[in-house]
């Protein structure tokens, strides 16, 4: 959508046009339950994060500013809401008696010769086993390919924090698929 | 001069070919003269290569009818947040003589104890317990007139009580007598009984069946109770959110 098509629409939106907003949700709707997925790994999460990030944004659109784009500004929401319900998610595990680290269970157990074929699944595993900020930071800056700036605007925090994050996360998933890398 | 901190925190748009040639060269630079962040950047480089960018598209995995649904589902979830937020004006405009602000303990519990006294007058003065009618096929639970009214007095009592025990504000470590909200809590529990054999719907049921599990806990407090024992009873009421969810019934009978 043309950026000044946007601007008009959200222009409507703050006025109370709720048909605005509706043109606005579909627009955005897919690009928002794909990042919401991309962190809860679920369709039923990702269905209920990708709801109530269109409901917390009607409700505080009035606050919008034009200098973020719409989607940063989605984005935003979108991943604080995600990030809430990993964080449900990690209490309520820690609840739970761990069996075993799943991905390392996964990656010692296989001897099918295939396995090179799963690398990629076993990236989402290793992905998804990092803390949740280093994640938010993979995900949104090199799995949505925003910048720097925008992750940090979308974390709130600082590009420098953003890029150790990054490192950080990258190095961990790294070590994690080690066990793929080593012979036997 | 870059530290080891600055340039790993830089080895992803390295490698990614991001960085500007000034950053870019004076990072190379380091790299000839360390092993270990040389070995940083291959290893962050093996495995952007395997990692991808973006190439699921989860949304494509939903049905049409999930996605032409979508923005829909959005209208009716805001169209029932703005019914709360309308029913929190609603009670902040309505409990404001209770309300928090500047409020003192005695005050509070003038509203408390006034609320209980009109709670009972009004059961003492009205006669819910005359049965109900069935109407319809009778496969579907519809309520009769009289049902309905019984319904909505037990509503408007609890509400009241409710609302009373909510705003009260005990000193710490004081007792608070509760003879009169026991007595209204036990009178509220047998009227909940009766209303077990009426036809109710199932979402009144249910509302009715939460009602009386928090009214028997009042109902069974000290006739003095403290500070903790009151707390449980007004948690429990936050948690089940149920002045909320006895004002959204009301609003459902009356229309």
């Amino acid at each position: 959508m043309p950026a000044a098509d946007e601007r008009a629409l959200i222009d409507r939106c703050q006025k109370g046009d709720h048909g605005a907003f509706r043109v606005l949700v579909q627009a955005h709707m897919r690009q928002v339950y794909d990042l919401a997925f991309s962190f809860v790994q679920s369709h039923d999460d990702a269905d209920d994060v990708a709801q109530e990030a269109f409901v917390k944004a009607y409700r505080s659109i009035s606050t919008f500013r034009a200098d973020a784009g719409f989607s940063t500004w989605m984005y935003r929401i979108v991943t604080n809401l995600a990030l809430d319900r990993l964080r449900q998610r990690q209490r309520m595990a820690q609840r739970r008696v761990p069996l075993s680290d799943p991905l390392v269970a996964q990656v010692s157990s296989s001897t099918d010769p295939s396995v090179n074929a799963d690398l990629q699944r076993h990236i989402e595993r290793a992905l998804h086993t990092l803390p949740t900020l280093q994640r938010a930071v993979v995900i949104l800056r090199h799995m949505d390919g925003l910048s720097t700036k925008q992750v940090s605007g979308i974390l709130n925090c600082s590009e420098g924090t953003v890029k150790t994050h990054l490192y950080r996360g990258l190095r961990r998933m790294q070590k994690l698929l080690q066990h793929l890398e080593e012979p036997g | 001069m870059m530290s080891h901190a600055d340039i790993r925190a830089n080895l992803y748009d390295y490698v990614r070919g991001e960085l500007a040639p000034d950053e870019r060269e004076a990072l190379e630079h380091h790299l000839d003269s360390c092993e270990d962040c040389r070995r940083d950047a291959e290893t962050i480089g093996r495995l952007l290569s395997d990692l991808g960018r973006g190439g699921r598209s989860p949304n494509s995995e939903r049905p049409d009818a999930y996605w032409q649904s979508f923005a829909i589902r959005v209208e009716q979830e805001l169209a029932r947040d703005r019914r709360r937020w309308a029913l929190s004006e609603w009670a902040s405009a309505r409990l404001a003589p209770w309300g928090p602000a500047g409020w003192r303990p005695s005050v509070a519990l003038v509203g408390a104890v006034s609320a209980i006294v009109l709670s009972i007058g009004l059961w003492l003065t009205s006669d819910p317990f005359s049965g109900g009618t069935i109407q319809g096929d009778g496969a579907v639970p519809v309520m009769g007139v009289t049902s309905q009214q019984a319904v909505e007095e037990y509503l408007t009592g609890s509400r009241m009580l409710l609302i009373g025990i909510a705003n009260m504000s005990p000193e710490e470590g004081k007792s608070i007598d509760l003879s009169l909200e026991r007595t209204a809590a036990r009178s509220l529990v047998r009227q909940a009984r009766l209303l077990a054999d009426e036809p109710l719907d199932e979402r009144s049921q249910e509302l009715i069946g939460e009602l009386e599990r928090i009214l028997i806990e009042l109902a069974n407090l000290e006739e003095s109770a403290d500070v903790p024992a009151i707390d449980i009873i007004r948690t429990g009421l936050r948690q089940q959110n149920l002045l909320f969810k006895i004002r959204m019934a009301e609003d459902q009978l009356g229309r």
